[in-house]
This record gives structure tokens, sequence and C-alpha cells, in this order.
């Protein structure tokens, strides 16, 4: 088989395998429940605004320090890099950390939804 | 039949596992927060990386299953193209997500154990593709090149593979670690039978050489013998991979078509041209007597799987040496079926085994063709290159029914297949195999 023929197939293969990574990508939005109401969700992120508010907001707007985190693979390992940083930079405590990153997290997602059975 | 139908097969497979990461994770779905579109779309390209980056170890590890269905050719292509796709995918990956993450997440030295894996396959894909793409340009030996493919690819998949485990996502679920372990396990298995399993095999049968001899036009026929077992069977235009090292674990690899009919004694002869160090150094060292490997048959490219009313067999310079195996047994079995042989070369000093040639047109209905680019006088035969217009002049009016089978170096089989296709063969009747890929 020609070389250009192989390569006609592997080019067609590869528009077919970034579809499918788009369906994926679809799909799983798709599955997301939407938002709870504010009255439901967790206490932490009010808990972590205000602490926001308190520790940090005189030098740091929220967008800031939020912006970008979603996009980051592994959110846990995120929320950690996040702690690390306040507990480095921060004027907040050890114990304030957790509460704030989760509330910064929270700023670019609404909170979490279980998915459908 | 059987082997379209084993292709087909084999498709689905490829398609099945590539995309089985991705479909599992799909049904798993752990993550719960609605993340943009993107960053969902950039999952999804490093699960399908991660699959091709191991499937490209199952396409050249030499499965004869595999290169009887397309062809080792046609496999090292599709292995060549898959990879560049998986660096597509992976840059895709890469780029979606650099802007949250920072450019430092690129640095294997920093960052979590997550991102430096991360950063270590993606740099282990980019040297494996700038090194293939570009490596006569970069003037990278096919020895330093080779070293480097292996060791980078092992790197890349490793670390992908550990990256893809670090994660706290998808990856969190025991259904898509499993998914991602069968990809690894099977391909993985493949890697050892090639690296570890084959070549012990093969220890265990050595072959000797017998005859080593100048035929002329800086081209040995190197003759071997199976020593203490039987060899194996092959049909002709079938190539093997001579392994002339201390042990078969040596790098010393080289795919060469045989050159000699079937012989009862197992014996096989392989017409070698003088085209790089091993070839131009090594071959004419080695003394009859001397032990190597002969691991075969492989290769598609062989008359004895294509029903045909007769076949025409175009070669270029050493790509005569499929077709002499080809006549040669034509001619043993008293084959009555017509064959016309275009022999193309620079001129008729470059011509190898026109003797044997000259007997067989005595034996059987061989009509030969030599067509030389640049003849000297006396000379003889066409004049200029293999064109439609040259060809017309001696094809058969029963072309439509005869197999084309073409072998030479890579511009000629491109012209030789376009000249075909024009004055009408069928593209499932045309047959070629490429070795000079890289």
């Amino acid at each position: 088989m020609r070389p250009a023929r192989v390569r006609h197939y592997a080019h067609l293969l590869t528009a077919f395998l970034l579809l499918m990574a788009a369906g994926f990508a679809a799909v799983v939005r798709h599955n997301i429940q939407p938002a709870t109401t504010a009255s439901t969700a967790p206490a932490a992120p009010v808990d972590g605004a205000a602490l926001f508010e308190r520790r940090c907001a005189r030098c740091h707007a929220p967008e800031e320090l939020s912006a970008g985190l979603q996009m980051q693979f592994d959110l846990a390992q995120a929320q950690q890099d996040l702690e690390r940083f306040l507990d480095q930079h921060g004027h907040s405590s050890a114990a304030e950390n957790p509460r704030i990153a989760a509330w910064l997290l929270s700023l670019e997602a609404p909170a979490p939804t279980t998915t459908p059975p | 039949m059987k082997s379209a139908l084993s292709s087909v097969v084999y498709v689905g497979l490829y398609l099945l596992l590539a995309l089985l990461p991705l479909h599992v994770a799909m049904v798993a779905d752990p993550i719960t927060l609605d993340r943009p579109w993107r960053l969902e779309f950039a999952v999804g390209c490093g699960f399908i990386a991660f699959s091709l980056i191991w499937l490209e170890f199952a396409l050249v590890s030499r499965l004869r299953t595999l290169s009887d269905s397309f062809g080792t050719d046609t496999l090292v292509q599709f292995h060549r193209s898959m990879g560049i796709s998986a660096s597509v995918l992976l840059l895709t990956h890469v780029l979606l997500l650099l802007p949250a993450s920072g450019w430092q997440a690129l640095l294997p030295w920093r960052g979590s154990w997550l991102t430096q894996s991360g950063a270590l396959a993606f740099w282990a894909l980019v040297v494996l593709t700038v090194s293939s793409l570009w490596r006569r340009r970069l003037r990278v030996s096919f020895d330093l090149w080779n070293r480097l493919h292996r060791v980078a690819a092992l790197v890349a998949a490793v670390a992908g593979t550990l990256h893809l485990w670090a994660v706290a996502g998808y990856s969190a679920r025991t259904s898509v670690r499993l998914a991602t372990l069968l990809i690894v396990a099977l391909c993985g298995g493949i890697l050892i039978w090639y690296a570890v399993v084959r070549p012990l095999h093969l220890w265990r049968r050595p072959w000797r050489v017998s005859a080593n001899r100048a035929l002329g036009a800086d081209t040995r026929l190197l003759t071997v013998r199976p020593d203490g077992h039987p060899g194996y069977a092959y049909h002709p235009g079938q190539f093997a991979w001579l392994i002339s090292g201390r042990t078969p674990f040596s790098r010393a690899q080289h795919p060469i078509t045989i050159a000699s009919a079937p012989a009862a004694d197992g014996s096989q002869s392989f017409a070698i041209k003088a085209l790089g160090d091993w070839s131009g150094q090594v071959v004419p060292q080695l003394q009859p007597g001397a032990r190597l490997w002969v691991e075969g048959p492989y290769g598609a490219l062989t008359v004895d799987r294509l029903p045909a009313q007769g076949f025409v067999l175009i070669a270029g310079g050493i790509g005569i040496t499929p077709m002499l195996a080809i006549v040669q047994t034509l001619a043993e079995r008293r084959d009555p079926r017509p064959c016309l042989l275009f022999y193309a070369a620079n001129d008729r000093s470059r011509v190898v085994f026109a003797e044997e040639l000259a007997a067989l047109q005595q034996r059987m209905a061989l009509t030969l063709v030599y067509v030389f680019e640049h003849p000297r006088p006396g000379d003889g035969g066409e004049s200029g290159r293999i064109t439609p217009e040259l060809m017309r002049r001696y094809l058969p009016a029963e072309l439509p029914w005869f197999q084309c089978l073409i072998c030479g170096p890579n511009p000629m089989m491109d012209s030789v297949e376009q000249s075909l296709r024009a004055l009408g063969v069928a593209a499932d009747r045309i047959h070629s195999e490429r070795f000079d890929q890289v």
C-alpha cells in the first residue's frame, strides 16, 4: 500500500479520534446535573468567603487567585497547591487555608453535584 | 478473503483498544463538577494519546499475523502516522491545560509527581516525533536514532501511564484503572515477547554462512543454511531479518528480501547492496561458517496469495531480488502463467542476476525488459524511465486479470503505481513493499 494512502487513512482516523474526544467532553458535561441552589450549598465556601475577605482581600481580588483553577487537571491537586501557596504566602492560618481554597475553587464552578445513576 | 477479514478484525480491535479507556471513563464518570468543555476535551485527548502510544509497540513488534494481513511496510507507515497522531492529541491535551497550570508544568523537574510524569511523557514524545520526521535533516545516524527511539518510546509510555494513574480524576475509578491496565498488560506483553522471548527462541536456531560472493554493482550474494534445525517455509517475495551480532539481542537487525526459491535443505540467499555501515562493511566480512540468525518470513509481496492469469513484475535496482525469487519459484513449479518483468537500472553495469534471468527465460514464459536510465553504448534495452507509454508497448491485453508487483526505490514505486493506475489497473491489483521509511 502506498504511504500516501496509509497517511490518508491515518489522518481520517485521527480526525475520528479527535471527534471521539469531543464527544466524550460533551457527554460528561451533559451528565452534570444543574447546580444546587444556594440554600443547599455547603457552609464551607461561605465561611471561606469571609476568611478571604479578612485575610486576603486587602491585596488580592478573588478572581485573581481563582482564575483558571477549574482548568487544573486534578482538582484535589489544585486545592493542595493553593493551600501550599497560602501557607507560604498568605496571612491565614493552616486551619483556615483549606476553607479559603475550597471557596476559591467554588467560584469557577457551581457547588459539587451528584451524577445521575 | 481470509486476509481481508482478518484485516477488518485487526482494525476493529485497534479502534476498540484506542477508545477503551475513554469509553470506560465516560461510563464511570466520577467527576461531578461542571468543568469547562475544553478541560474535558483535553482529558479525552489525553486518554486516547495514552492508548495510541502503547499500541505503537504492537504495530512494530514483528507479529507475523499482522504482517501477513497488512504487509510490514504498511504497518511501519501506520506506526509512523499514528505516532504523529498521538503527538497531536498529546499536544492538544497540553495546550488546553497549559493556560491554567502555567508553562512551568512543562518542566519535568518541577511541580508535583503528576505534572513531572506528564512533562516527561510530553518531552519524550517530542523527541520521538522530531527525530523520526527529520532524522536525515538533523544528520542523526540510523543507529543513534534507533537507540533514541527505543528509549524515548519507553519513557513516553511509562511516564504517560504514571501521569494518568496519578490524576485523582477519572482514573481514580477502579474500572478506568483496569481498562488502562489492560492496555498496558497487552501491549507491554507484546513488547516483552518482542524484546526478550523472541530473541531467546532465535538463539536456539542459529544459521551459518555457506557462501558470500560479490555480484557486482556493489552487491553481494549471501547464502545461509540452518544449523541444526530445518529452517522455515516461505513464499517467494517475502523477506527475513538478518541478525549478525553476537546474540539475537543485537541491534544489528536488517530486513532483506530472500532472493532464492525455497530449497530442500532450507538454504536461503540474500542479495545485499552496500548502502550503509552494515551492508557495506559487516556483510563483506561474513566468512563461510560464520554464525548469524535469520528471522522470518515476513511480508505480503508474494504471488502465492494472489489469484491471477499472469504477473507484471517491476523492479528497480536491488528491488530485483524478490522478483528473482518469484520467477525462480514459478519456473521450478513449471507454472505456465506468463510473467512480464521490467528491470530498471542506471545502466547495464548496475544489473545483477543477468545470467540467472536469461536462463529463466528459457525455462518459463518470462518476458524481460531492461530499462536503463543512462544507458551506455551497447547496453541495449529501453532508455529512460518506466513510463505509461513504455509499459503500454509490452503490457498484454489480459492486463486486467494480471497482478502487478513493484519493488524498488520509493520515488520509482510512486511513479510506477501512478502509471499503472493511469493504464487502468485496479488499485487492489498493484502490490509493493517499502523498507526505507525513516
